[in-house]
């Protein structure tokens, strides 16, 4: 059935991920080429190829044909089966630059159309921080799972951190368990962002004094105090990893062997220290906003606090009901729902994007149908999807 | 002290008055502003207005004197003491442990508006609830109530008499219902007497007995009588059948995979045998040569 279907044509590494992802999601052939051809370093880098390793895994008859390059590769993507409920182990590269949120993204938007439960551990280099490109595990946690709960899911999902790390080399853990499989999302209707009742956060540290966790803390209820009393931050406090002194390196964990624990015979050296701030906000209707804010070196925990806080504020002030962190998370599931139900979203105008814009033509071209826009109240724009009963290809009844 | 300090704002607020009334017009601006979004200002807002404008001619006067002090006090800065500690919107709100447990463990925080009220109303919801119940028929709950409670009347009325004035069986009936509950949930039927076996077995010939000649009967009478169960006996093959997995060729045993002739012809695509009697007979024989041979090792 699938080898008969011509791939779907893109070029370049851009928005790799949701080409993946949706790929996957609908079982159609994806091909990509061009992939940093012009690049000193052509091709896929160590964190996509760790991507597709993990659908690999994931799914059962997937066939990934990569050129010798590295700048192609034709995907057909197999039935989701998320290792037929057992525990996967998946080691990231250690010089991996992108945060796990990276995955956990992929893995949230596929494990609710797998046929059995996904528990998966991530290990190898690890990033429970923001990065530069994603946002932390906790905004993942605490921000982007709980839109999962408009379409019904819910049950059984969790993300364990078993251990914290933070950028830019990293070597952190994370278990995350999702046995809430669906066979086609609850239709979403999300029209009233209703106004912030209560803030959140996250402060975290790792192998840095845990006093950077009370000065963020400080600093960003200093700027969020003066609009909403309900504002709580926790405060989480890590020890870094011992890794070898070449970590970050390829190979350097085989090369290490046995001796990689403890203290390797003192060639070693901390790794993923580091401090951040997650925050959240909720409004009376179960909306999100998210923000992060991640150290830069050298920099005074205070200002990370205000940056979070700031950023914050500037989510809240774009508004709509979905904040930007799940936006396309948001869309491909209303995609996914059941077919002809209309399903509605209100957004905030500065939601649209290169990344909005980018996701709607990808859900074009995989799903075949177009999301309709028009001017909502509040200057907010509502976001008509048409579902097309993708849904669970693993379950026929749920 | 304080005489000095508003003599001297005092003099400055004279000067600036003095030179064009900017302070006046800024008053006149917020008034007319104020006027323009809500209604126009009565008594005080005038009254106000001409004091100040009193305060403006004595001004050009001469400056000084001891009405004008009075008002000078009213219009000086009012100071508010800040404290960051005692401000209410400052002082963290003291949350239950359960909810600040519940934000950082690995689920996802529950973020939909019910959960949140559920949350809230904890400690009042129960006496809430059983008030609203009594009281108010078309809930949820209670119609499902109402409704189980026929369907109990239904499967119990046979016990009721005539006599009973309730719908709730009394005495021995009372407990006949009860077992008879016991039983759907599934317990075991206690009323049953437990006989020898010599005893049951001669009962049970004799109920089959009775219902082989009721049949009978209704045979001879032509009435069409219920299809009877048979209790299917097991044959003696199925019994002995093999449960489990085994291999999709050839038979396990003994730790080895044993393959017939015709088991390595079938993987090899070959065709042969079975077609003459004595050629199957061969192949009966070899494979017990074979399976001897394996046996040895």
């Amino acid at each position: 059935m699938t080898t008969t279907t011509p791939p779907l044509r893109f070029t370049t590494h851009a928005s790799l991920r949701r080409r993946l992802i949706l790929a996957t999601l609908t079982g159609s052939p994806l091909h990509i080429s061009q992939i940093r051809s012009n690049s000193l370093k052509p091709g896929l880098t160590p964190y996509e190829f760790s991507l597709l390793r993990l659908l690999d895994a994931l799914t059962n008859g997937s066939l990934i044909e990569i050129s010798l390059t590295g700048t192609s590769f034709l995907y057909k993507p197999g039935l989701i089966t998320g290792n037929n409920g057992k525990q996967l182990r998946h080691t990231l590269p250690e010089n991996c630059s992108r945060g796990v949120t990276y995955y956990l993204e992929v893995l949230a938007l596929l494990a609710p159309f797998s046929k059995s439960a996904f528990s998966i551990v991530l290990d190898g280099g690890v990033i429970t921080s923001a990065t530069d490109d994603d946002y932390s595990i906790d905004t993942f946690r605490t921000a982007l799972l709980p839109l999962f709960a408009h379409f019904d899911i819910s049950r059984t999902l969790e993300i364990r951190i078993l251990a914290r790390s933070s950028g830019p080399i990293g070597a952190g853990e994370v278990h995350f368990i999702h046995a809430n499989q669906v066979r086609l999302p609850k239709t979403l209707h999300l029209q009233t962002p209703g106004r912030v009742k209560r803030i959140r956060g996250v402060a975290y540290v790792t192998g840095v004094s845990a006093g950077n966790n009370a000065r963020m803390i400080e600093a960003a209820r200093g700027v969020l105090n003066r609009f909403l009393a309900d504002v709580y931050i926790y405060s989480d406090v890590k020890t870094p990893q011992i890794v070898p002194m070449d970590y970050g390196k390829e190979g350097a964990m085989e090369r290490a062997g046995a001796n990689q624990k403890g203290r390797a015979g003192g060639r070693t050296k901390k790794t993923g220290v580091g401090f951040g701030l997650s925050l959240v906000a909720e409004t009376g209707t179960g909306v999100v906003y998210a923000s992060d804010a991640y150290a830069a070196p050298s920099e005074p925990a205070e200002d990370v606090g205000r940056r979070a806080a700031h950023a914050l504020l500037e989510e809240i002030r774009i508004g709509g009901a979905v904040g930007r962190v799940g936006a396309t998370t948001m869309l491909t599931m209303m995609m996914m729902g059941v077919e002809g139900d209309v399903g509605r979203v209100v957004i905030g105008k500065e939601v649209i994007g290169d990344e909005f814009v980018g996701a709607c033509r990808d859900l074009k071209g995989f799903f075949g149908a177009e999301i309709a826009i028009r001017d909502g109240d509040a200057g907010n724009l509502v976001v008509t999807i048409v579902g097309r009963g993708v849904g669970n290809v693993g379950r026929k009844v749920a | 002290m304080l005489g000095t300090s508003t003599r001297k704002r005092k003099r400055g607020a004279t000067a600036v008055a003095e030179d064009g009334d900017p302070v006046l017009d800024a008053m006149e601006i917020f008034k007319r502003h104020f006027e323009t979004q809500f209604a126009p200002l009565k008594e005080t807002g005038k009254k106000r207005a001409k004091t100040e404008a009193k305060v403006e001619i004595e001004h050009e006067w001469e400056g000084l004197s001891g009405d004008d002090i009075g008002v000078e006090d009213e219009r000086a800065p009012q100071v508010v003491e800040f404290d960051a500690s005692k401000d209410p919107l400052a002082v963290a709100t003291k949350l239950p442990k359960s909810i600040l447990k519940s934000f950082m463990s690995s689920k996802p925080p529950s973020i939909l508006p019910s959960a949140v009220v559920e949350v809230k109303v904890k400690g009042r919801k129960p006496a809430l609830d059983d008030s609203t119940e009594d009281e108010d028929p078309t809930t949820e709950a209670s119609l499902l109530k109402n409704d189980l409670a026929l369907q109990r009347l239904l499967r119990e009325s046979h016990l009721l008499d005539a006599s009973s004035a309730t719908l709730e069986a009394t005495g021995k009936n009372r407990l006949k219902a009860l077992e008879s509950r016991v039983q759907a949930l599934g317990g075991k039927d206690i009323t049953v007497q437990k006989h020898s076996m010599i005893a049951s077995k001669g009962m049970d010939a004799a109920k089959r007995m009775k219902e082989e000649k009721r049949r009978k009967h209704a045979k001879e009478a032509g009435i069409v009588l219920e299809k009877e169960v048979r209790v299917k006996k097991m044959s003696e093959r199925e019994k002995t059948r093999d449960r489990g997995f085994g291999p999709s060729v050839g038979r396990f045993k003994g730790g080895t995979l044993v393959l017939s002739k015709r088991d390595v012809m079938n993987i090899e695509g070959r065709t042969g045998g079975g077609s003459g009697k004595g050629k199957a007979k061969g192949f009966k024989g070899g494979k017990g040569g074979k399976k001897g041979g394996k046996k040895r090792r």
